[in-house]
C-alpha cells in the first residue's frame, strides 16, 4: 500500500519540478498567506460594559402585569428590549402550534402597562427572501439594540428536520422592528451549520462587538459563547466548559469588566437543577462551576445585572413540571441566591415557562414570559418590591 | 411587509455553488453511465447552473432549497466541482485506485472527524482555532513550503489552497472562520466521488480491452 503511494506521488508526471508554472503557484500562494496573515491580527479580548451600580431605587413597592393580545393560538419564547424612550419592544413567536408552518415573529411596544402596538414582524417567507434559503420553522427570537439605537434580532430557523437543525439569523431594523434587512446567517458549526440556537440576551462588550450566549444541540447539548458584530460577523465563538450530560440555554450577566456568570437550563432527568459556568476574563474561557441548589425541570431560565448590581433571576425552580415562576436574588455576584418573590403558581400541568427579563431606565424591572402556552404575559415591578411580601404567595394572583 | 432584498456576495456565491454541485452530480452520473460529453466551452456546468439558480419551487430557488439543505460548499469543495465539471483534465493529481481511494477515506474521515466530533464530545474545539487564523495560516505555510521543498505536491492543490484563501480574506463567504474556506463535509464526499469517477474509467477501460480483438487474442 505504501508504495503504491511512493510511486504515484514521485511519478514523473507528479512531480513538482520547479518550473515557472510551480514557481507562480508558490509565490501566489505566499502572497496570499502574507496577505491573509497581516489582515488577521488577533484582536484584543474585549471586556463586558457594566455600568458602576447605581444606589437601589427608592421608587416604592410595585407590581403589575398585563396579557398581550392573543393573536395567535399558540405564543412562546418572549424576549424583550428597553428603547430609549422608556417603552419596551417584546418578541415572540406565535402560530398554530410550536413548528407549524404559520409561525412567525410577533412584536408588540409598550409602554406604561399599554401595548401601544402589536405586529407581525418576520414570516417564515420573508427570512427566506433575506437568507436566500428554504426556511420551514421560526422560533426563538432575542431582539435588542445596538450603541446606535438600531433594533436587531437574532432568531433560529429550521430548513429541514427539528429543533436539532436549527440555524442562527441575525437580522437588522431601521424602523423598529416593522420590517427586517441585512440578514446574516451565523456560520457556527462545521457539520452543515446545523443544530446551534439561541435563547437569552446578548452582553455589548467595550470593543463595539456583543457577546452572544448561545448553544449546540447536536448528539448533546452545551452552552457556547459567540462573539458577533453589529453587521453579523462571527469574530469568535468560544465552547462552555462541558458538563457531563446536557446543559442548554445559557443565560450571561457580567458582574464586572472581566467577570460573569453563566446559568444553565439542565437537560438531564438524573440532575434536574441549574447549571453554571462563569469566566474571569471577559469570556475568553468559560469553566464549569458547581451546580446551583435551586431544581430545574429541563426549564428556561432568565438572569440579569440590575442597575444596583444585584443579580435577579426568574426560573422554574421544580423538579417536574413548569407551573411555578419564580424569582430570586444574589448579591454576591451569583454564588448564592436567595428565593425572591413568586410570580406564578398553580396546579402541575399548568405552564408559565421562558421568562426573560429588562429593566428600563426609570429603574422598572420587566419580566415577560409564555402563559400557558396561549400567550405571553408581561409583568413590571420596582426594584423595592423584591424585597417585600410573602413569596409563597402568587404575585399575579393579589395583583391590583 | 414586503420590501426589496438585496443580494450580497455570500449569497451570490451560496446559490451559484448549488449549481455547480448539482451540474457536477450530471456529469458524473452521465460518465458512470459511459456517456461522453456532448456540450463544449463548459455548458455542461453552465446550463443545469442557471436552471437551478433560476427555476424556483414555491417562493425561492432550487438552488436556495438545496442551500438550506447542506449549505455552501468549501471554496476548496467548489474549485473541485468547478474543475470536474468543466475540464478535468485540469484536476490535481487524485487517486485512481482502491489502494488509493481507501488510503485518502482513511486520511479524511478522521481528519474531517477530528473537526466535528471535539464539539459534543471533547474538550478540545479545532473548529475554534479558525477564527483567529494566525498560528493556522503560518502552518500551512509551513506545510506548503515543506511540500514544495520535497517536490511532492501538485502546484494545483497549491493554487486551489491560495484562491481558498484568497477568498477568506475578501470574506466571500456567510462564515468568518477559515475552516469552512478549506474543508466541509461534503470534501469527503468528492474526492470519494471523483476518485471512483476515476476508478469507472479504469473498469471501463478495463473491460474495453478485455473484449477486444487483441486482448482475446493475448489470452489464448
Amino acid at each position: 500500500m505504501t508504495d503504491a503511494i511512493v510511486r504515484r506521488h514521485f511519478e514523473p508526471d507528479c512531480m513538482i519540478t520547479l518550473q515557472s508554472t510551480n514557481r507562480r503557484s508558490i509565490s501566489f500562494a505566499a502572497i496570499v498567506i502574507l496577505l491573509a496573515v497581516l489582515g488577521n491580527a488577533a484582536p484584543k479580548q474585549p471586556r463586558f460594559v457594566v455600568a458602576p451600580p447605581a444606589p437601589i431605587s427608592s421608587a416604592p413597592a410595585s407590581f403589575g402585569f398585563i396579557d398581550l393580545t392573543k393573536t395567535t393560538p399558540s405564543a412562546h419564547a418572549s424576549s424583550m428590549t428597553a428603547l430609549p424612550d422608556g417603552s419596551l419592544l417584546v418578541a415572540w413567536f406565535g402560530g398554530e402550534r410550536e413548528g407549524a408552518s404559520d409561525v412567525a415573529i410577533q412584536m408588540a411596544r409598550v409602554r406604561g402597562g399599554l401595548v401601544e402596538d402589536q405586529w407581525v414582524s418576520l414570516t417564515r417567507g420573508r427570512l427566506e427572501e433575506l437568507t436566500h434559503r428554504v426556511i420551514r420553522m421560526l422560533g426563538n427570537p432575542v431582539v435588542w439594540i445596538d450603541s446606535a439605537q438600531r433594533v436587531h434580532m437574532h432568531v433560529v430557523s429550521v430548513s429541514y428536520g427539528g429543533w436539532s437543525g436549527s440555524s442562527v439569523n441575525q437580522l437588522a431594523s431601521d424602523d423598529g422592528g416593522r420590517t427586517w434587512t441585512d440578514a446574516r446567517r451565523l456560520i457556527l458549526s462545521p457539520l452543515f451549520n446545523f443544530s446551534t440556537l439561541v435563547r437569552n440576551q446578548i452582553v455589548p462588550m467595550d470593543d463595539g462587538t456583543y457577546g452572544l450566549p448561545a448553544y449546540h444541540e447536536f448528539l448533546n447539548k452545551n452552552g457556547l459563547w459567540v462573539s458577533v458584530r453589529e453587521d453579523g460577523r462571527v469574530v469568535r465563538s468560544q465552547r462552555m466548559q462541558l458538563y457531563e450530560g446536557n446543559w442548554l440555554q445559557p443565560a450571561v450577566a457580567p458582574t464586572s469588566a472581566t467577570e460573569a456568570i453563566a446559568v444553565l437550563r439542565s437537560g438531564n432527568q438524573y440532575e434536574p437543577v441549574i447549571g453554571c459556568n462563569s469566566t474571569q476574563n471577559a469570556g475568553e474561557t468559560w469553566p464549569r462551576r458547581k451546580s446551583l441548589d435551586i431544581a430545574n425541570p429541563n426549564a428556561s431560565i432568565a438572569m440579569m445585572r440590575l442597575a444596583d448590581g444585584r443579580l435577579l433571576m426568574a426560573a422554574n425552580p421544580i423538579a417536574t413540571g413548569r407551573n411555578v415562576l419564580q424569582l430570586f436574588v444574589s448579591t454576591d455576584g451569583g454564588a448564592e441566591w436567595l428565593p425572591s418573590r413568586t410570580i406564578e403558581r398553580d396546579a402541575n400541568g399548568v405552564e408559565f415557562s421562558y421568562p426573560f427579563l429588562a429593566q428600563t431606565a426609570d429603574g422598572t424591572v420587566h419580566l415577560s414570559y409564555t402563559w400557558k402556552r396561549k400567550g405571553i404575559r408581561l409583568c413590571s415591578f420596582s426594584v423595592a418590591w423584591l424585597n417585600t411580601g410573602d413569596n409563597a404567595i402568587a404575585a399575579v394572583e393579589n395583583a391590583p | 411587509m414586503s420590501t426589496m432584498t438585496t443580494m450580497s456576495g455570500n449569497a451570490i456565491y451560496g446559490l451559484l455553488s448549488q449549481g455547480v454541485i448539482v451540474a457536477m452530480i450530471i456529469r458524473f452520473v452521465r460518465e458512470a453511465c459511459g456517456r461522453k460529453s456532448l456540450a463544449p466551452f463548459g455548458l455542461e456546468m453552465w446550463i443545469p447552473l442557471l436552471l437551478v439558480v433560476a427555476i424556483p419551487i414555491g417562493n425561492i430557488s432550487i438552488a436556495a432549497h438545496l442551500r438550506g439543505l447542506w449549505g455552501d460548499p468549501s471554496i476548496v469543495t467548489f474549485a473541485l466541482l468547478v474543475l470536474y465539471t468543466v475540464h478535468p483534465a485540469w484536476l490535481p493529481n487524485r487517486p485512481s485506485t482502491i489502494t488509493s481511494l481507501l488510503i485518502t477515506l482513511l486520511v479524511m474521515i478522521p481528519l474531517y472527524g477530528a473537526l466535528i466530533f471535539p464539539i459534543p464530545m471533547m474538550q478540545t474545539d479545532l473548529y475554534s482555532l479558525g477564527w483567529q487564523p494566525r498560528p493556522l495560516l503560518i502552518a500551512i505555510a509551513v506545510i506548503l513550503a515543506a511540500y514544495a521543498m520535497l517536490r511532492a505536491i501538485d502546484h494545483r492543490w497549491v493554487n486551489i489552497i491560495s484562491i481558498a484563501l484568497m477568498a477568506y480574506t475578501m470574506q466571500m463567504m456567510e462564515s468568518s472562520n477559515i475552516m469552512d474556506y478549506l474543508v466541509d463535509p461534503g470534501l469527503l464526499i468528492v474526492i470519494a466521488l471523483l476518485a471512483n469517477d476515476g476508478l469507472l474509467k479504469r473498469l471501463r477501460s478495463d473491460r474495453l480491452q478485455a473484449t477486444s480483438p487483441l486482448q482475446q487474442g493475448a489470452s489464448t
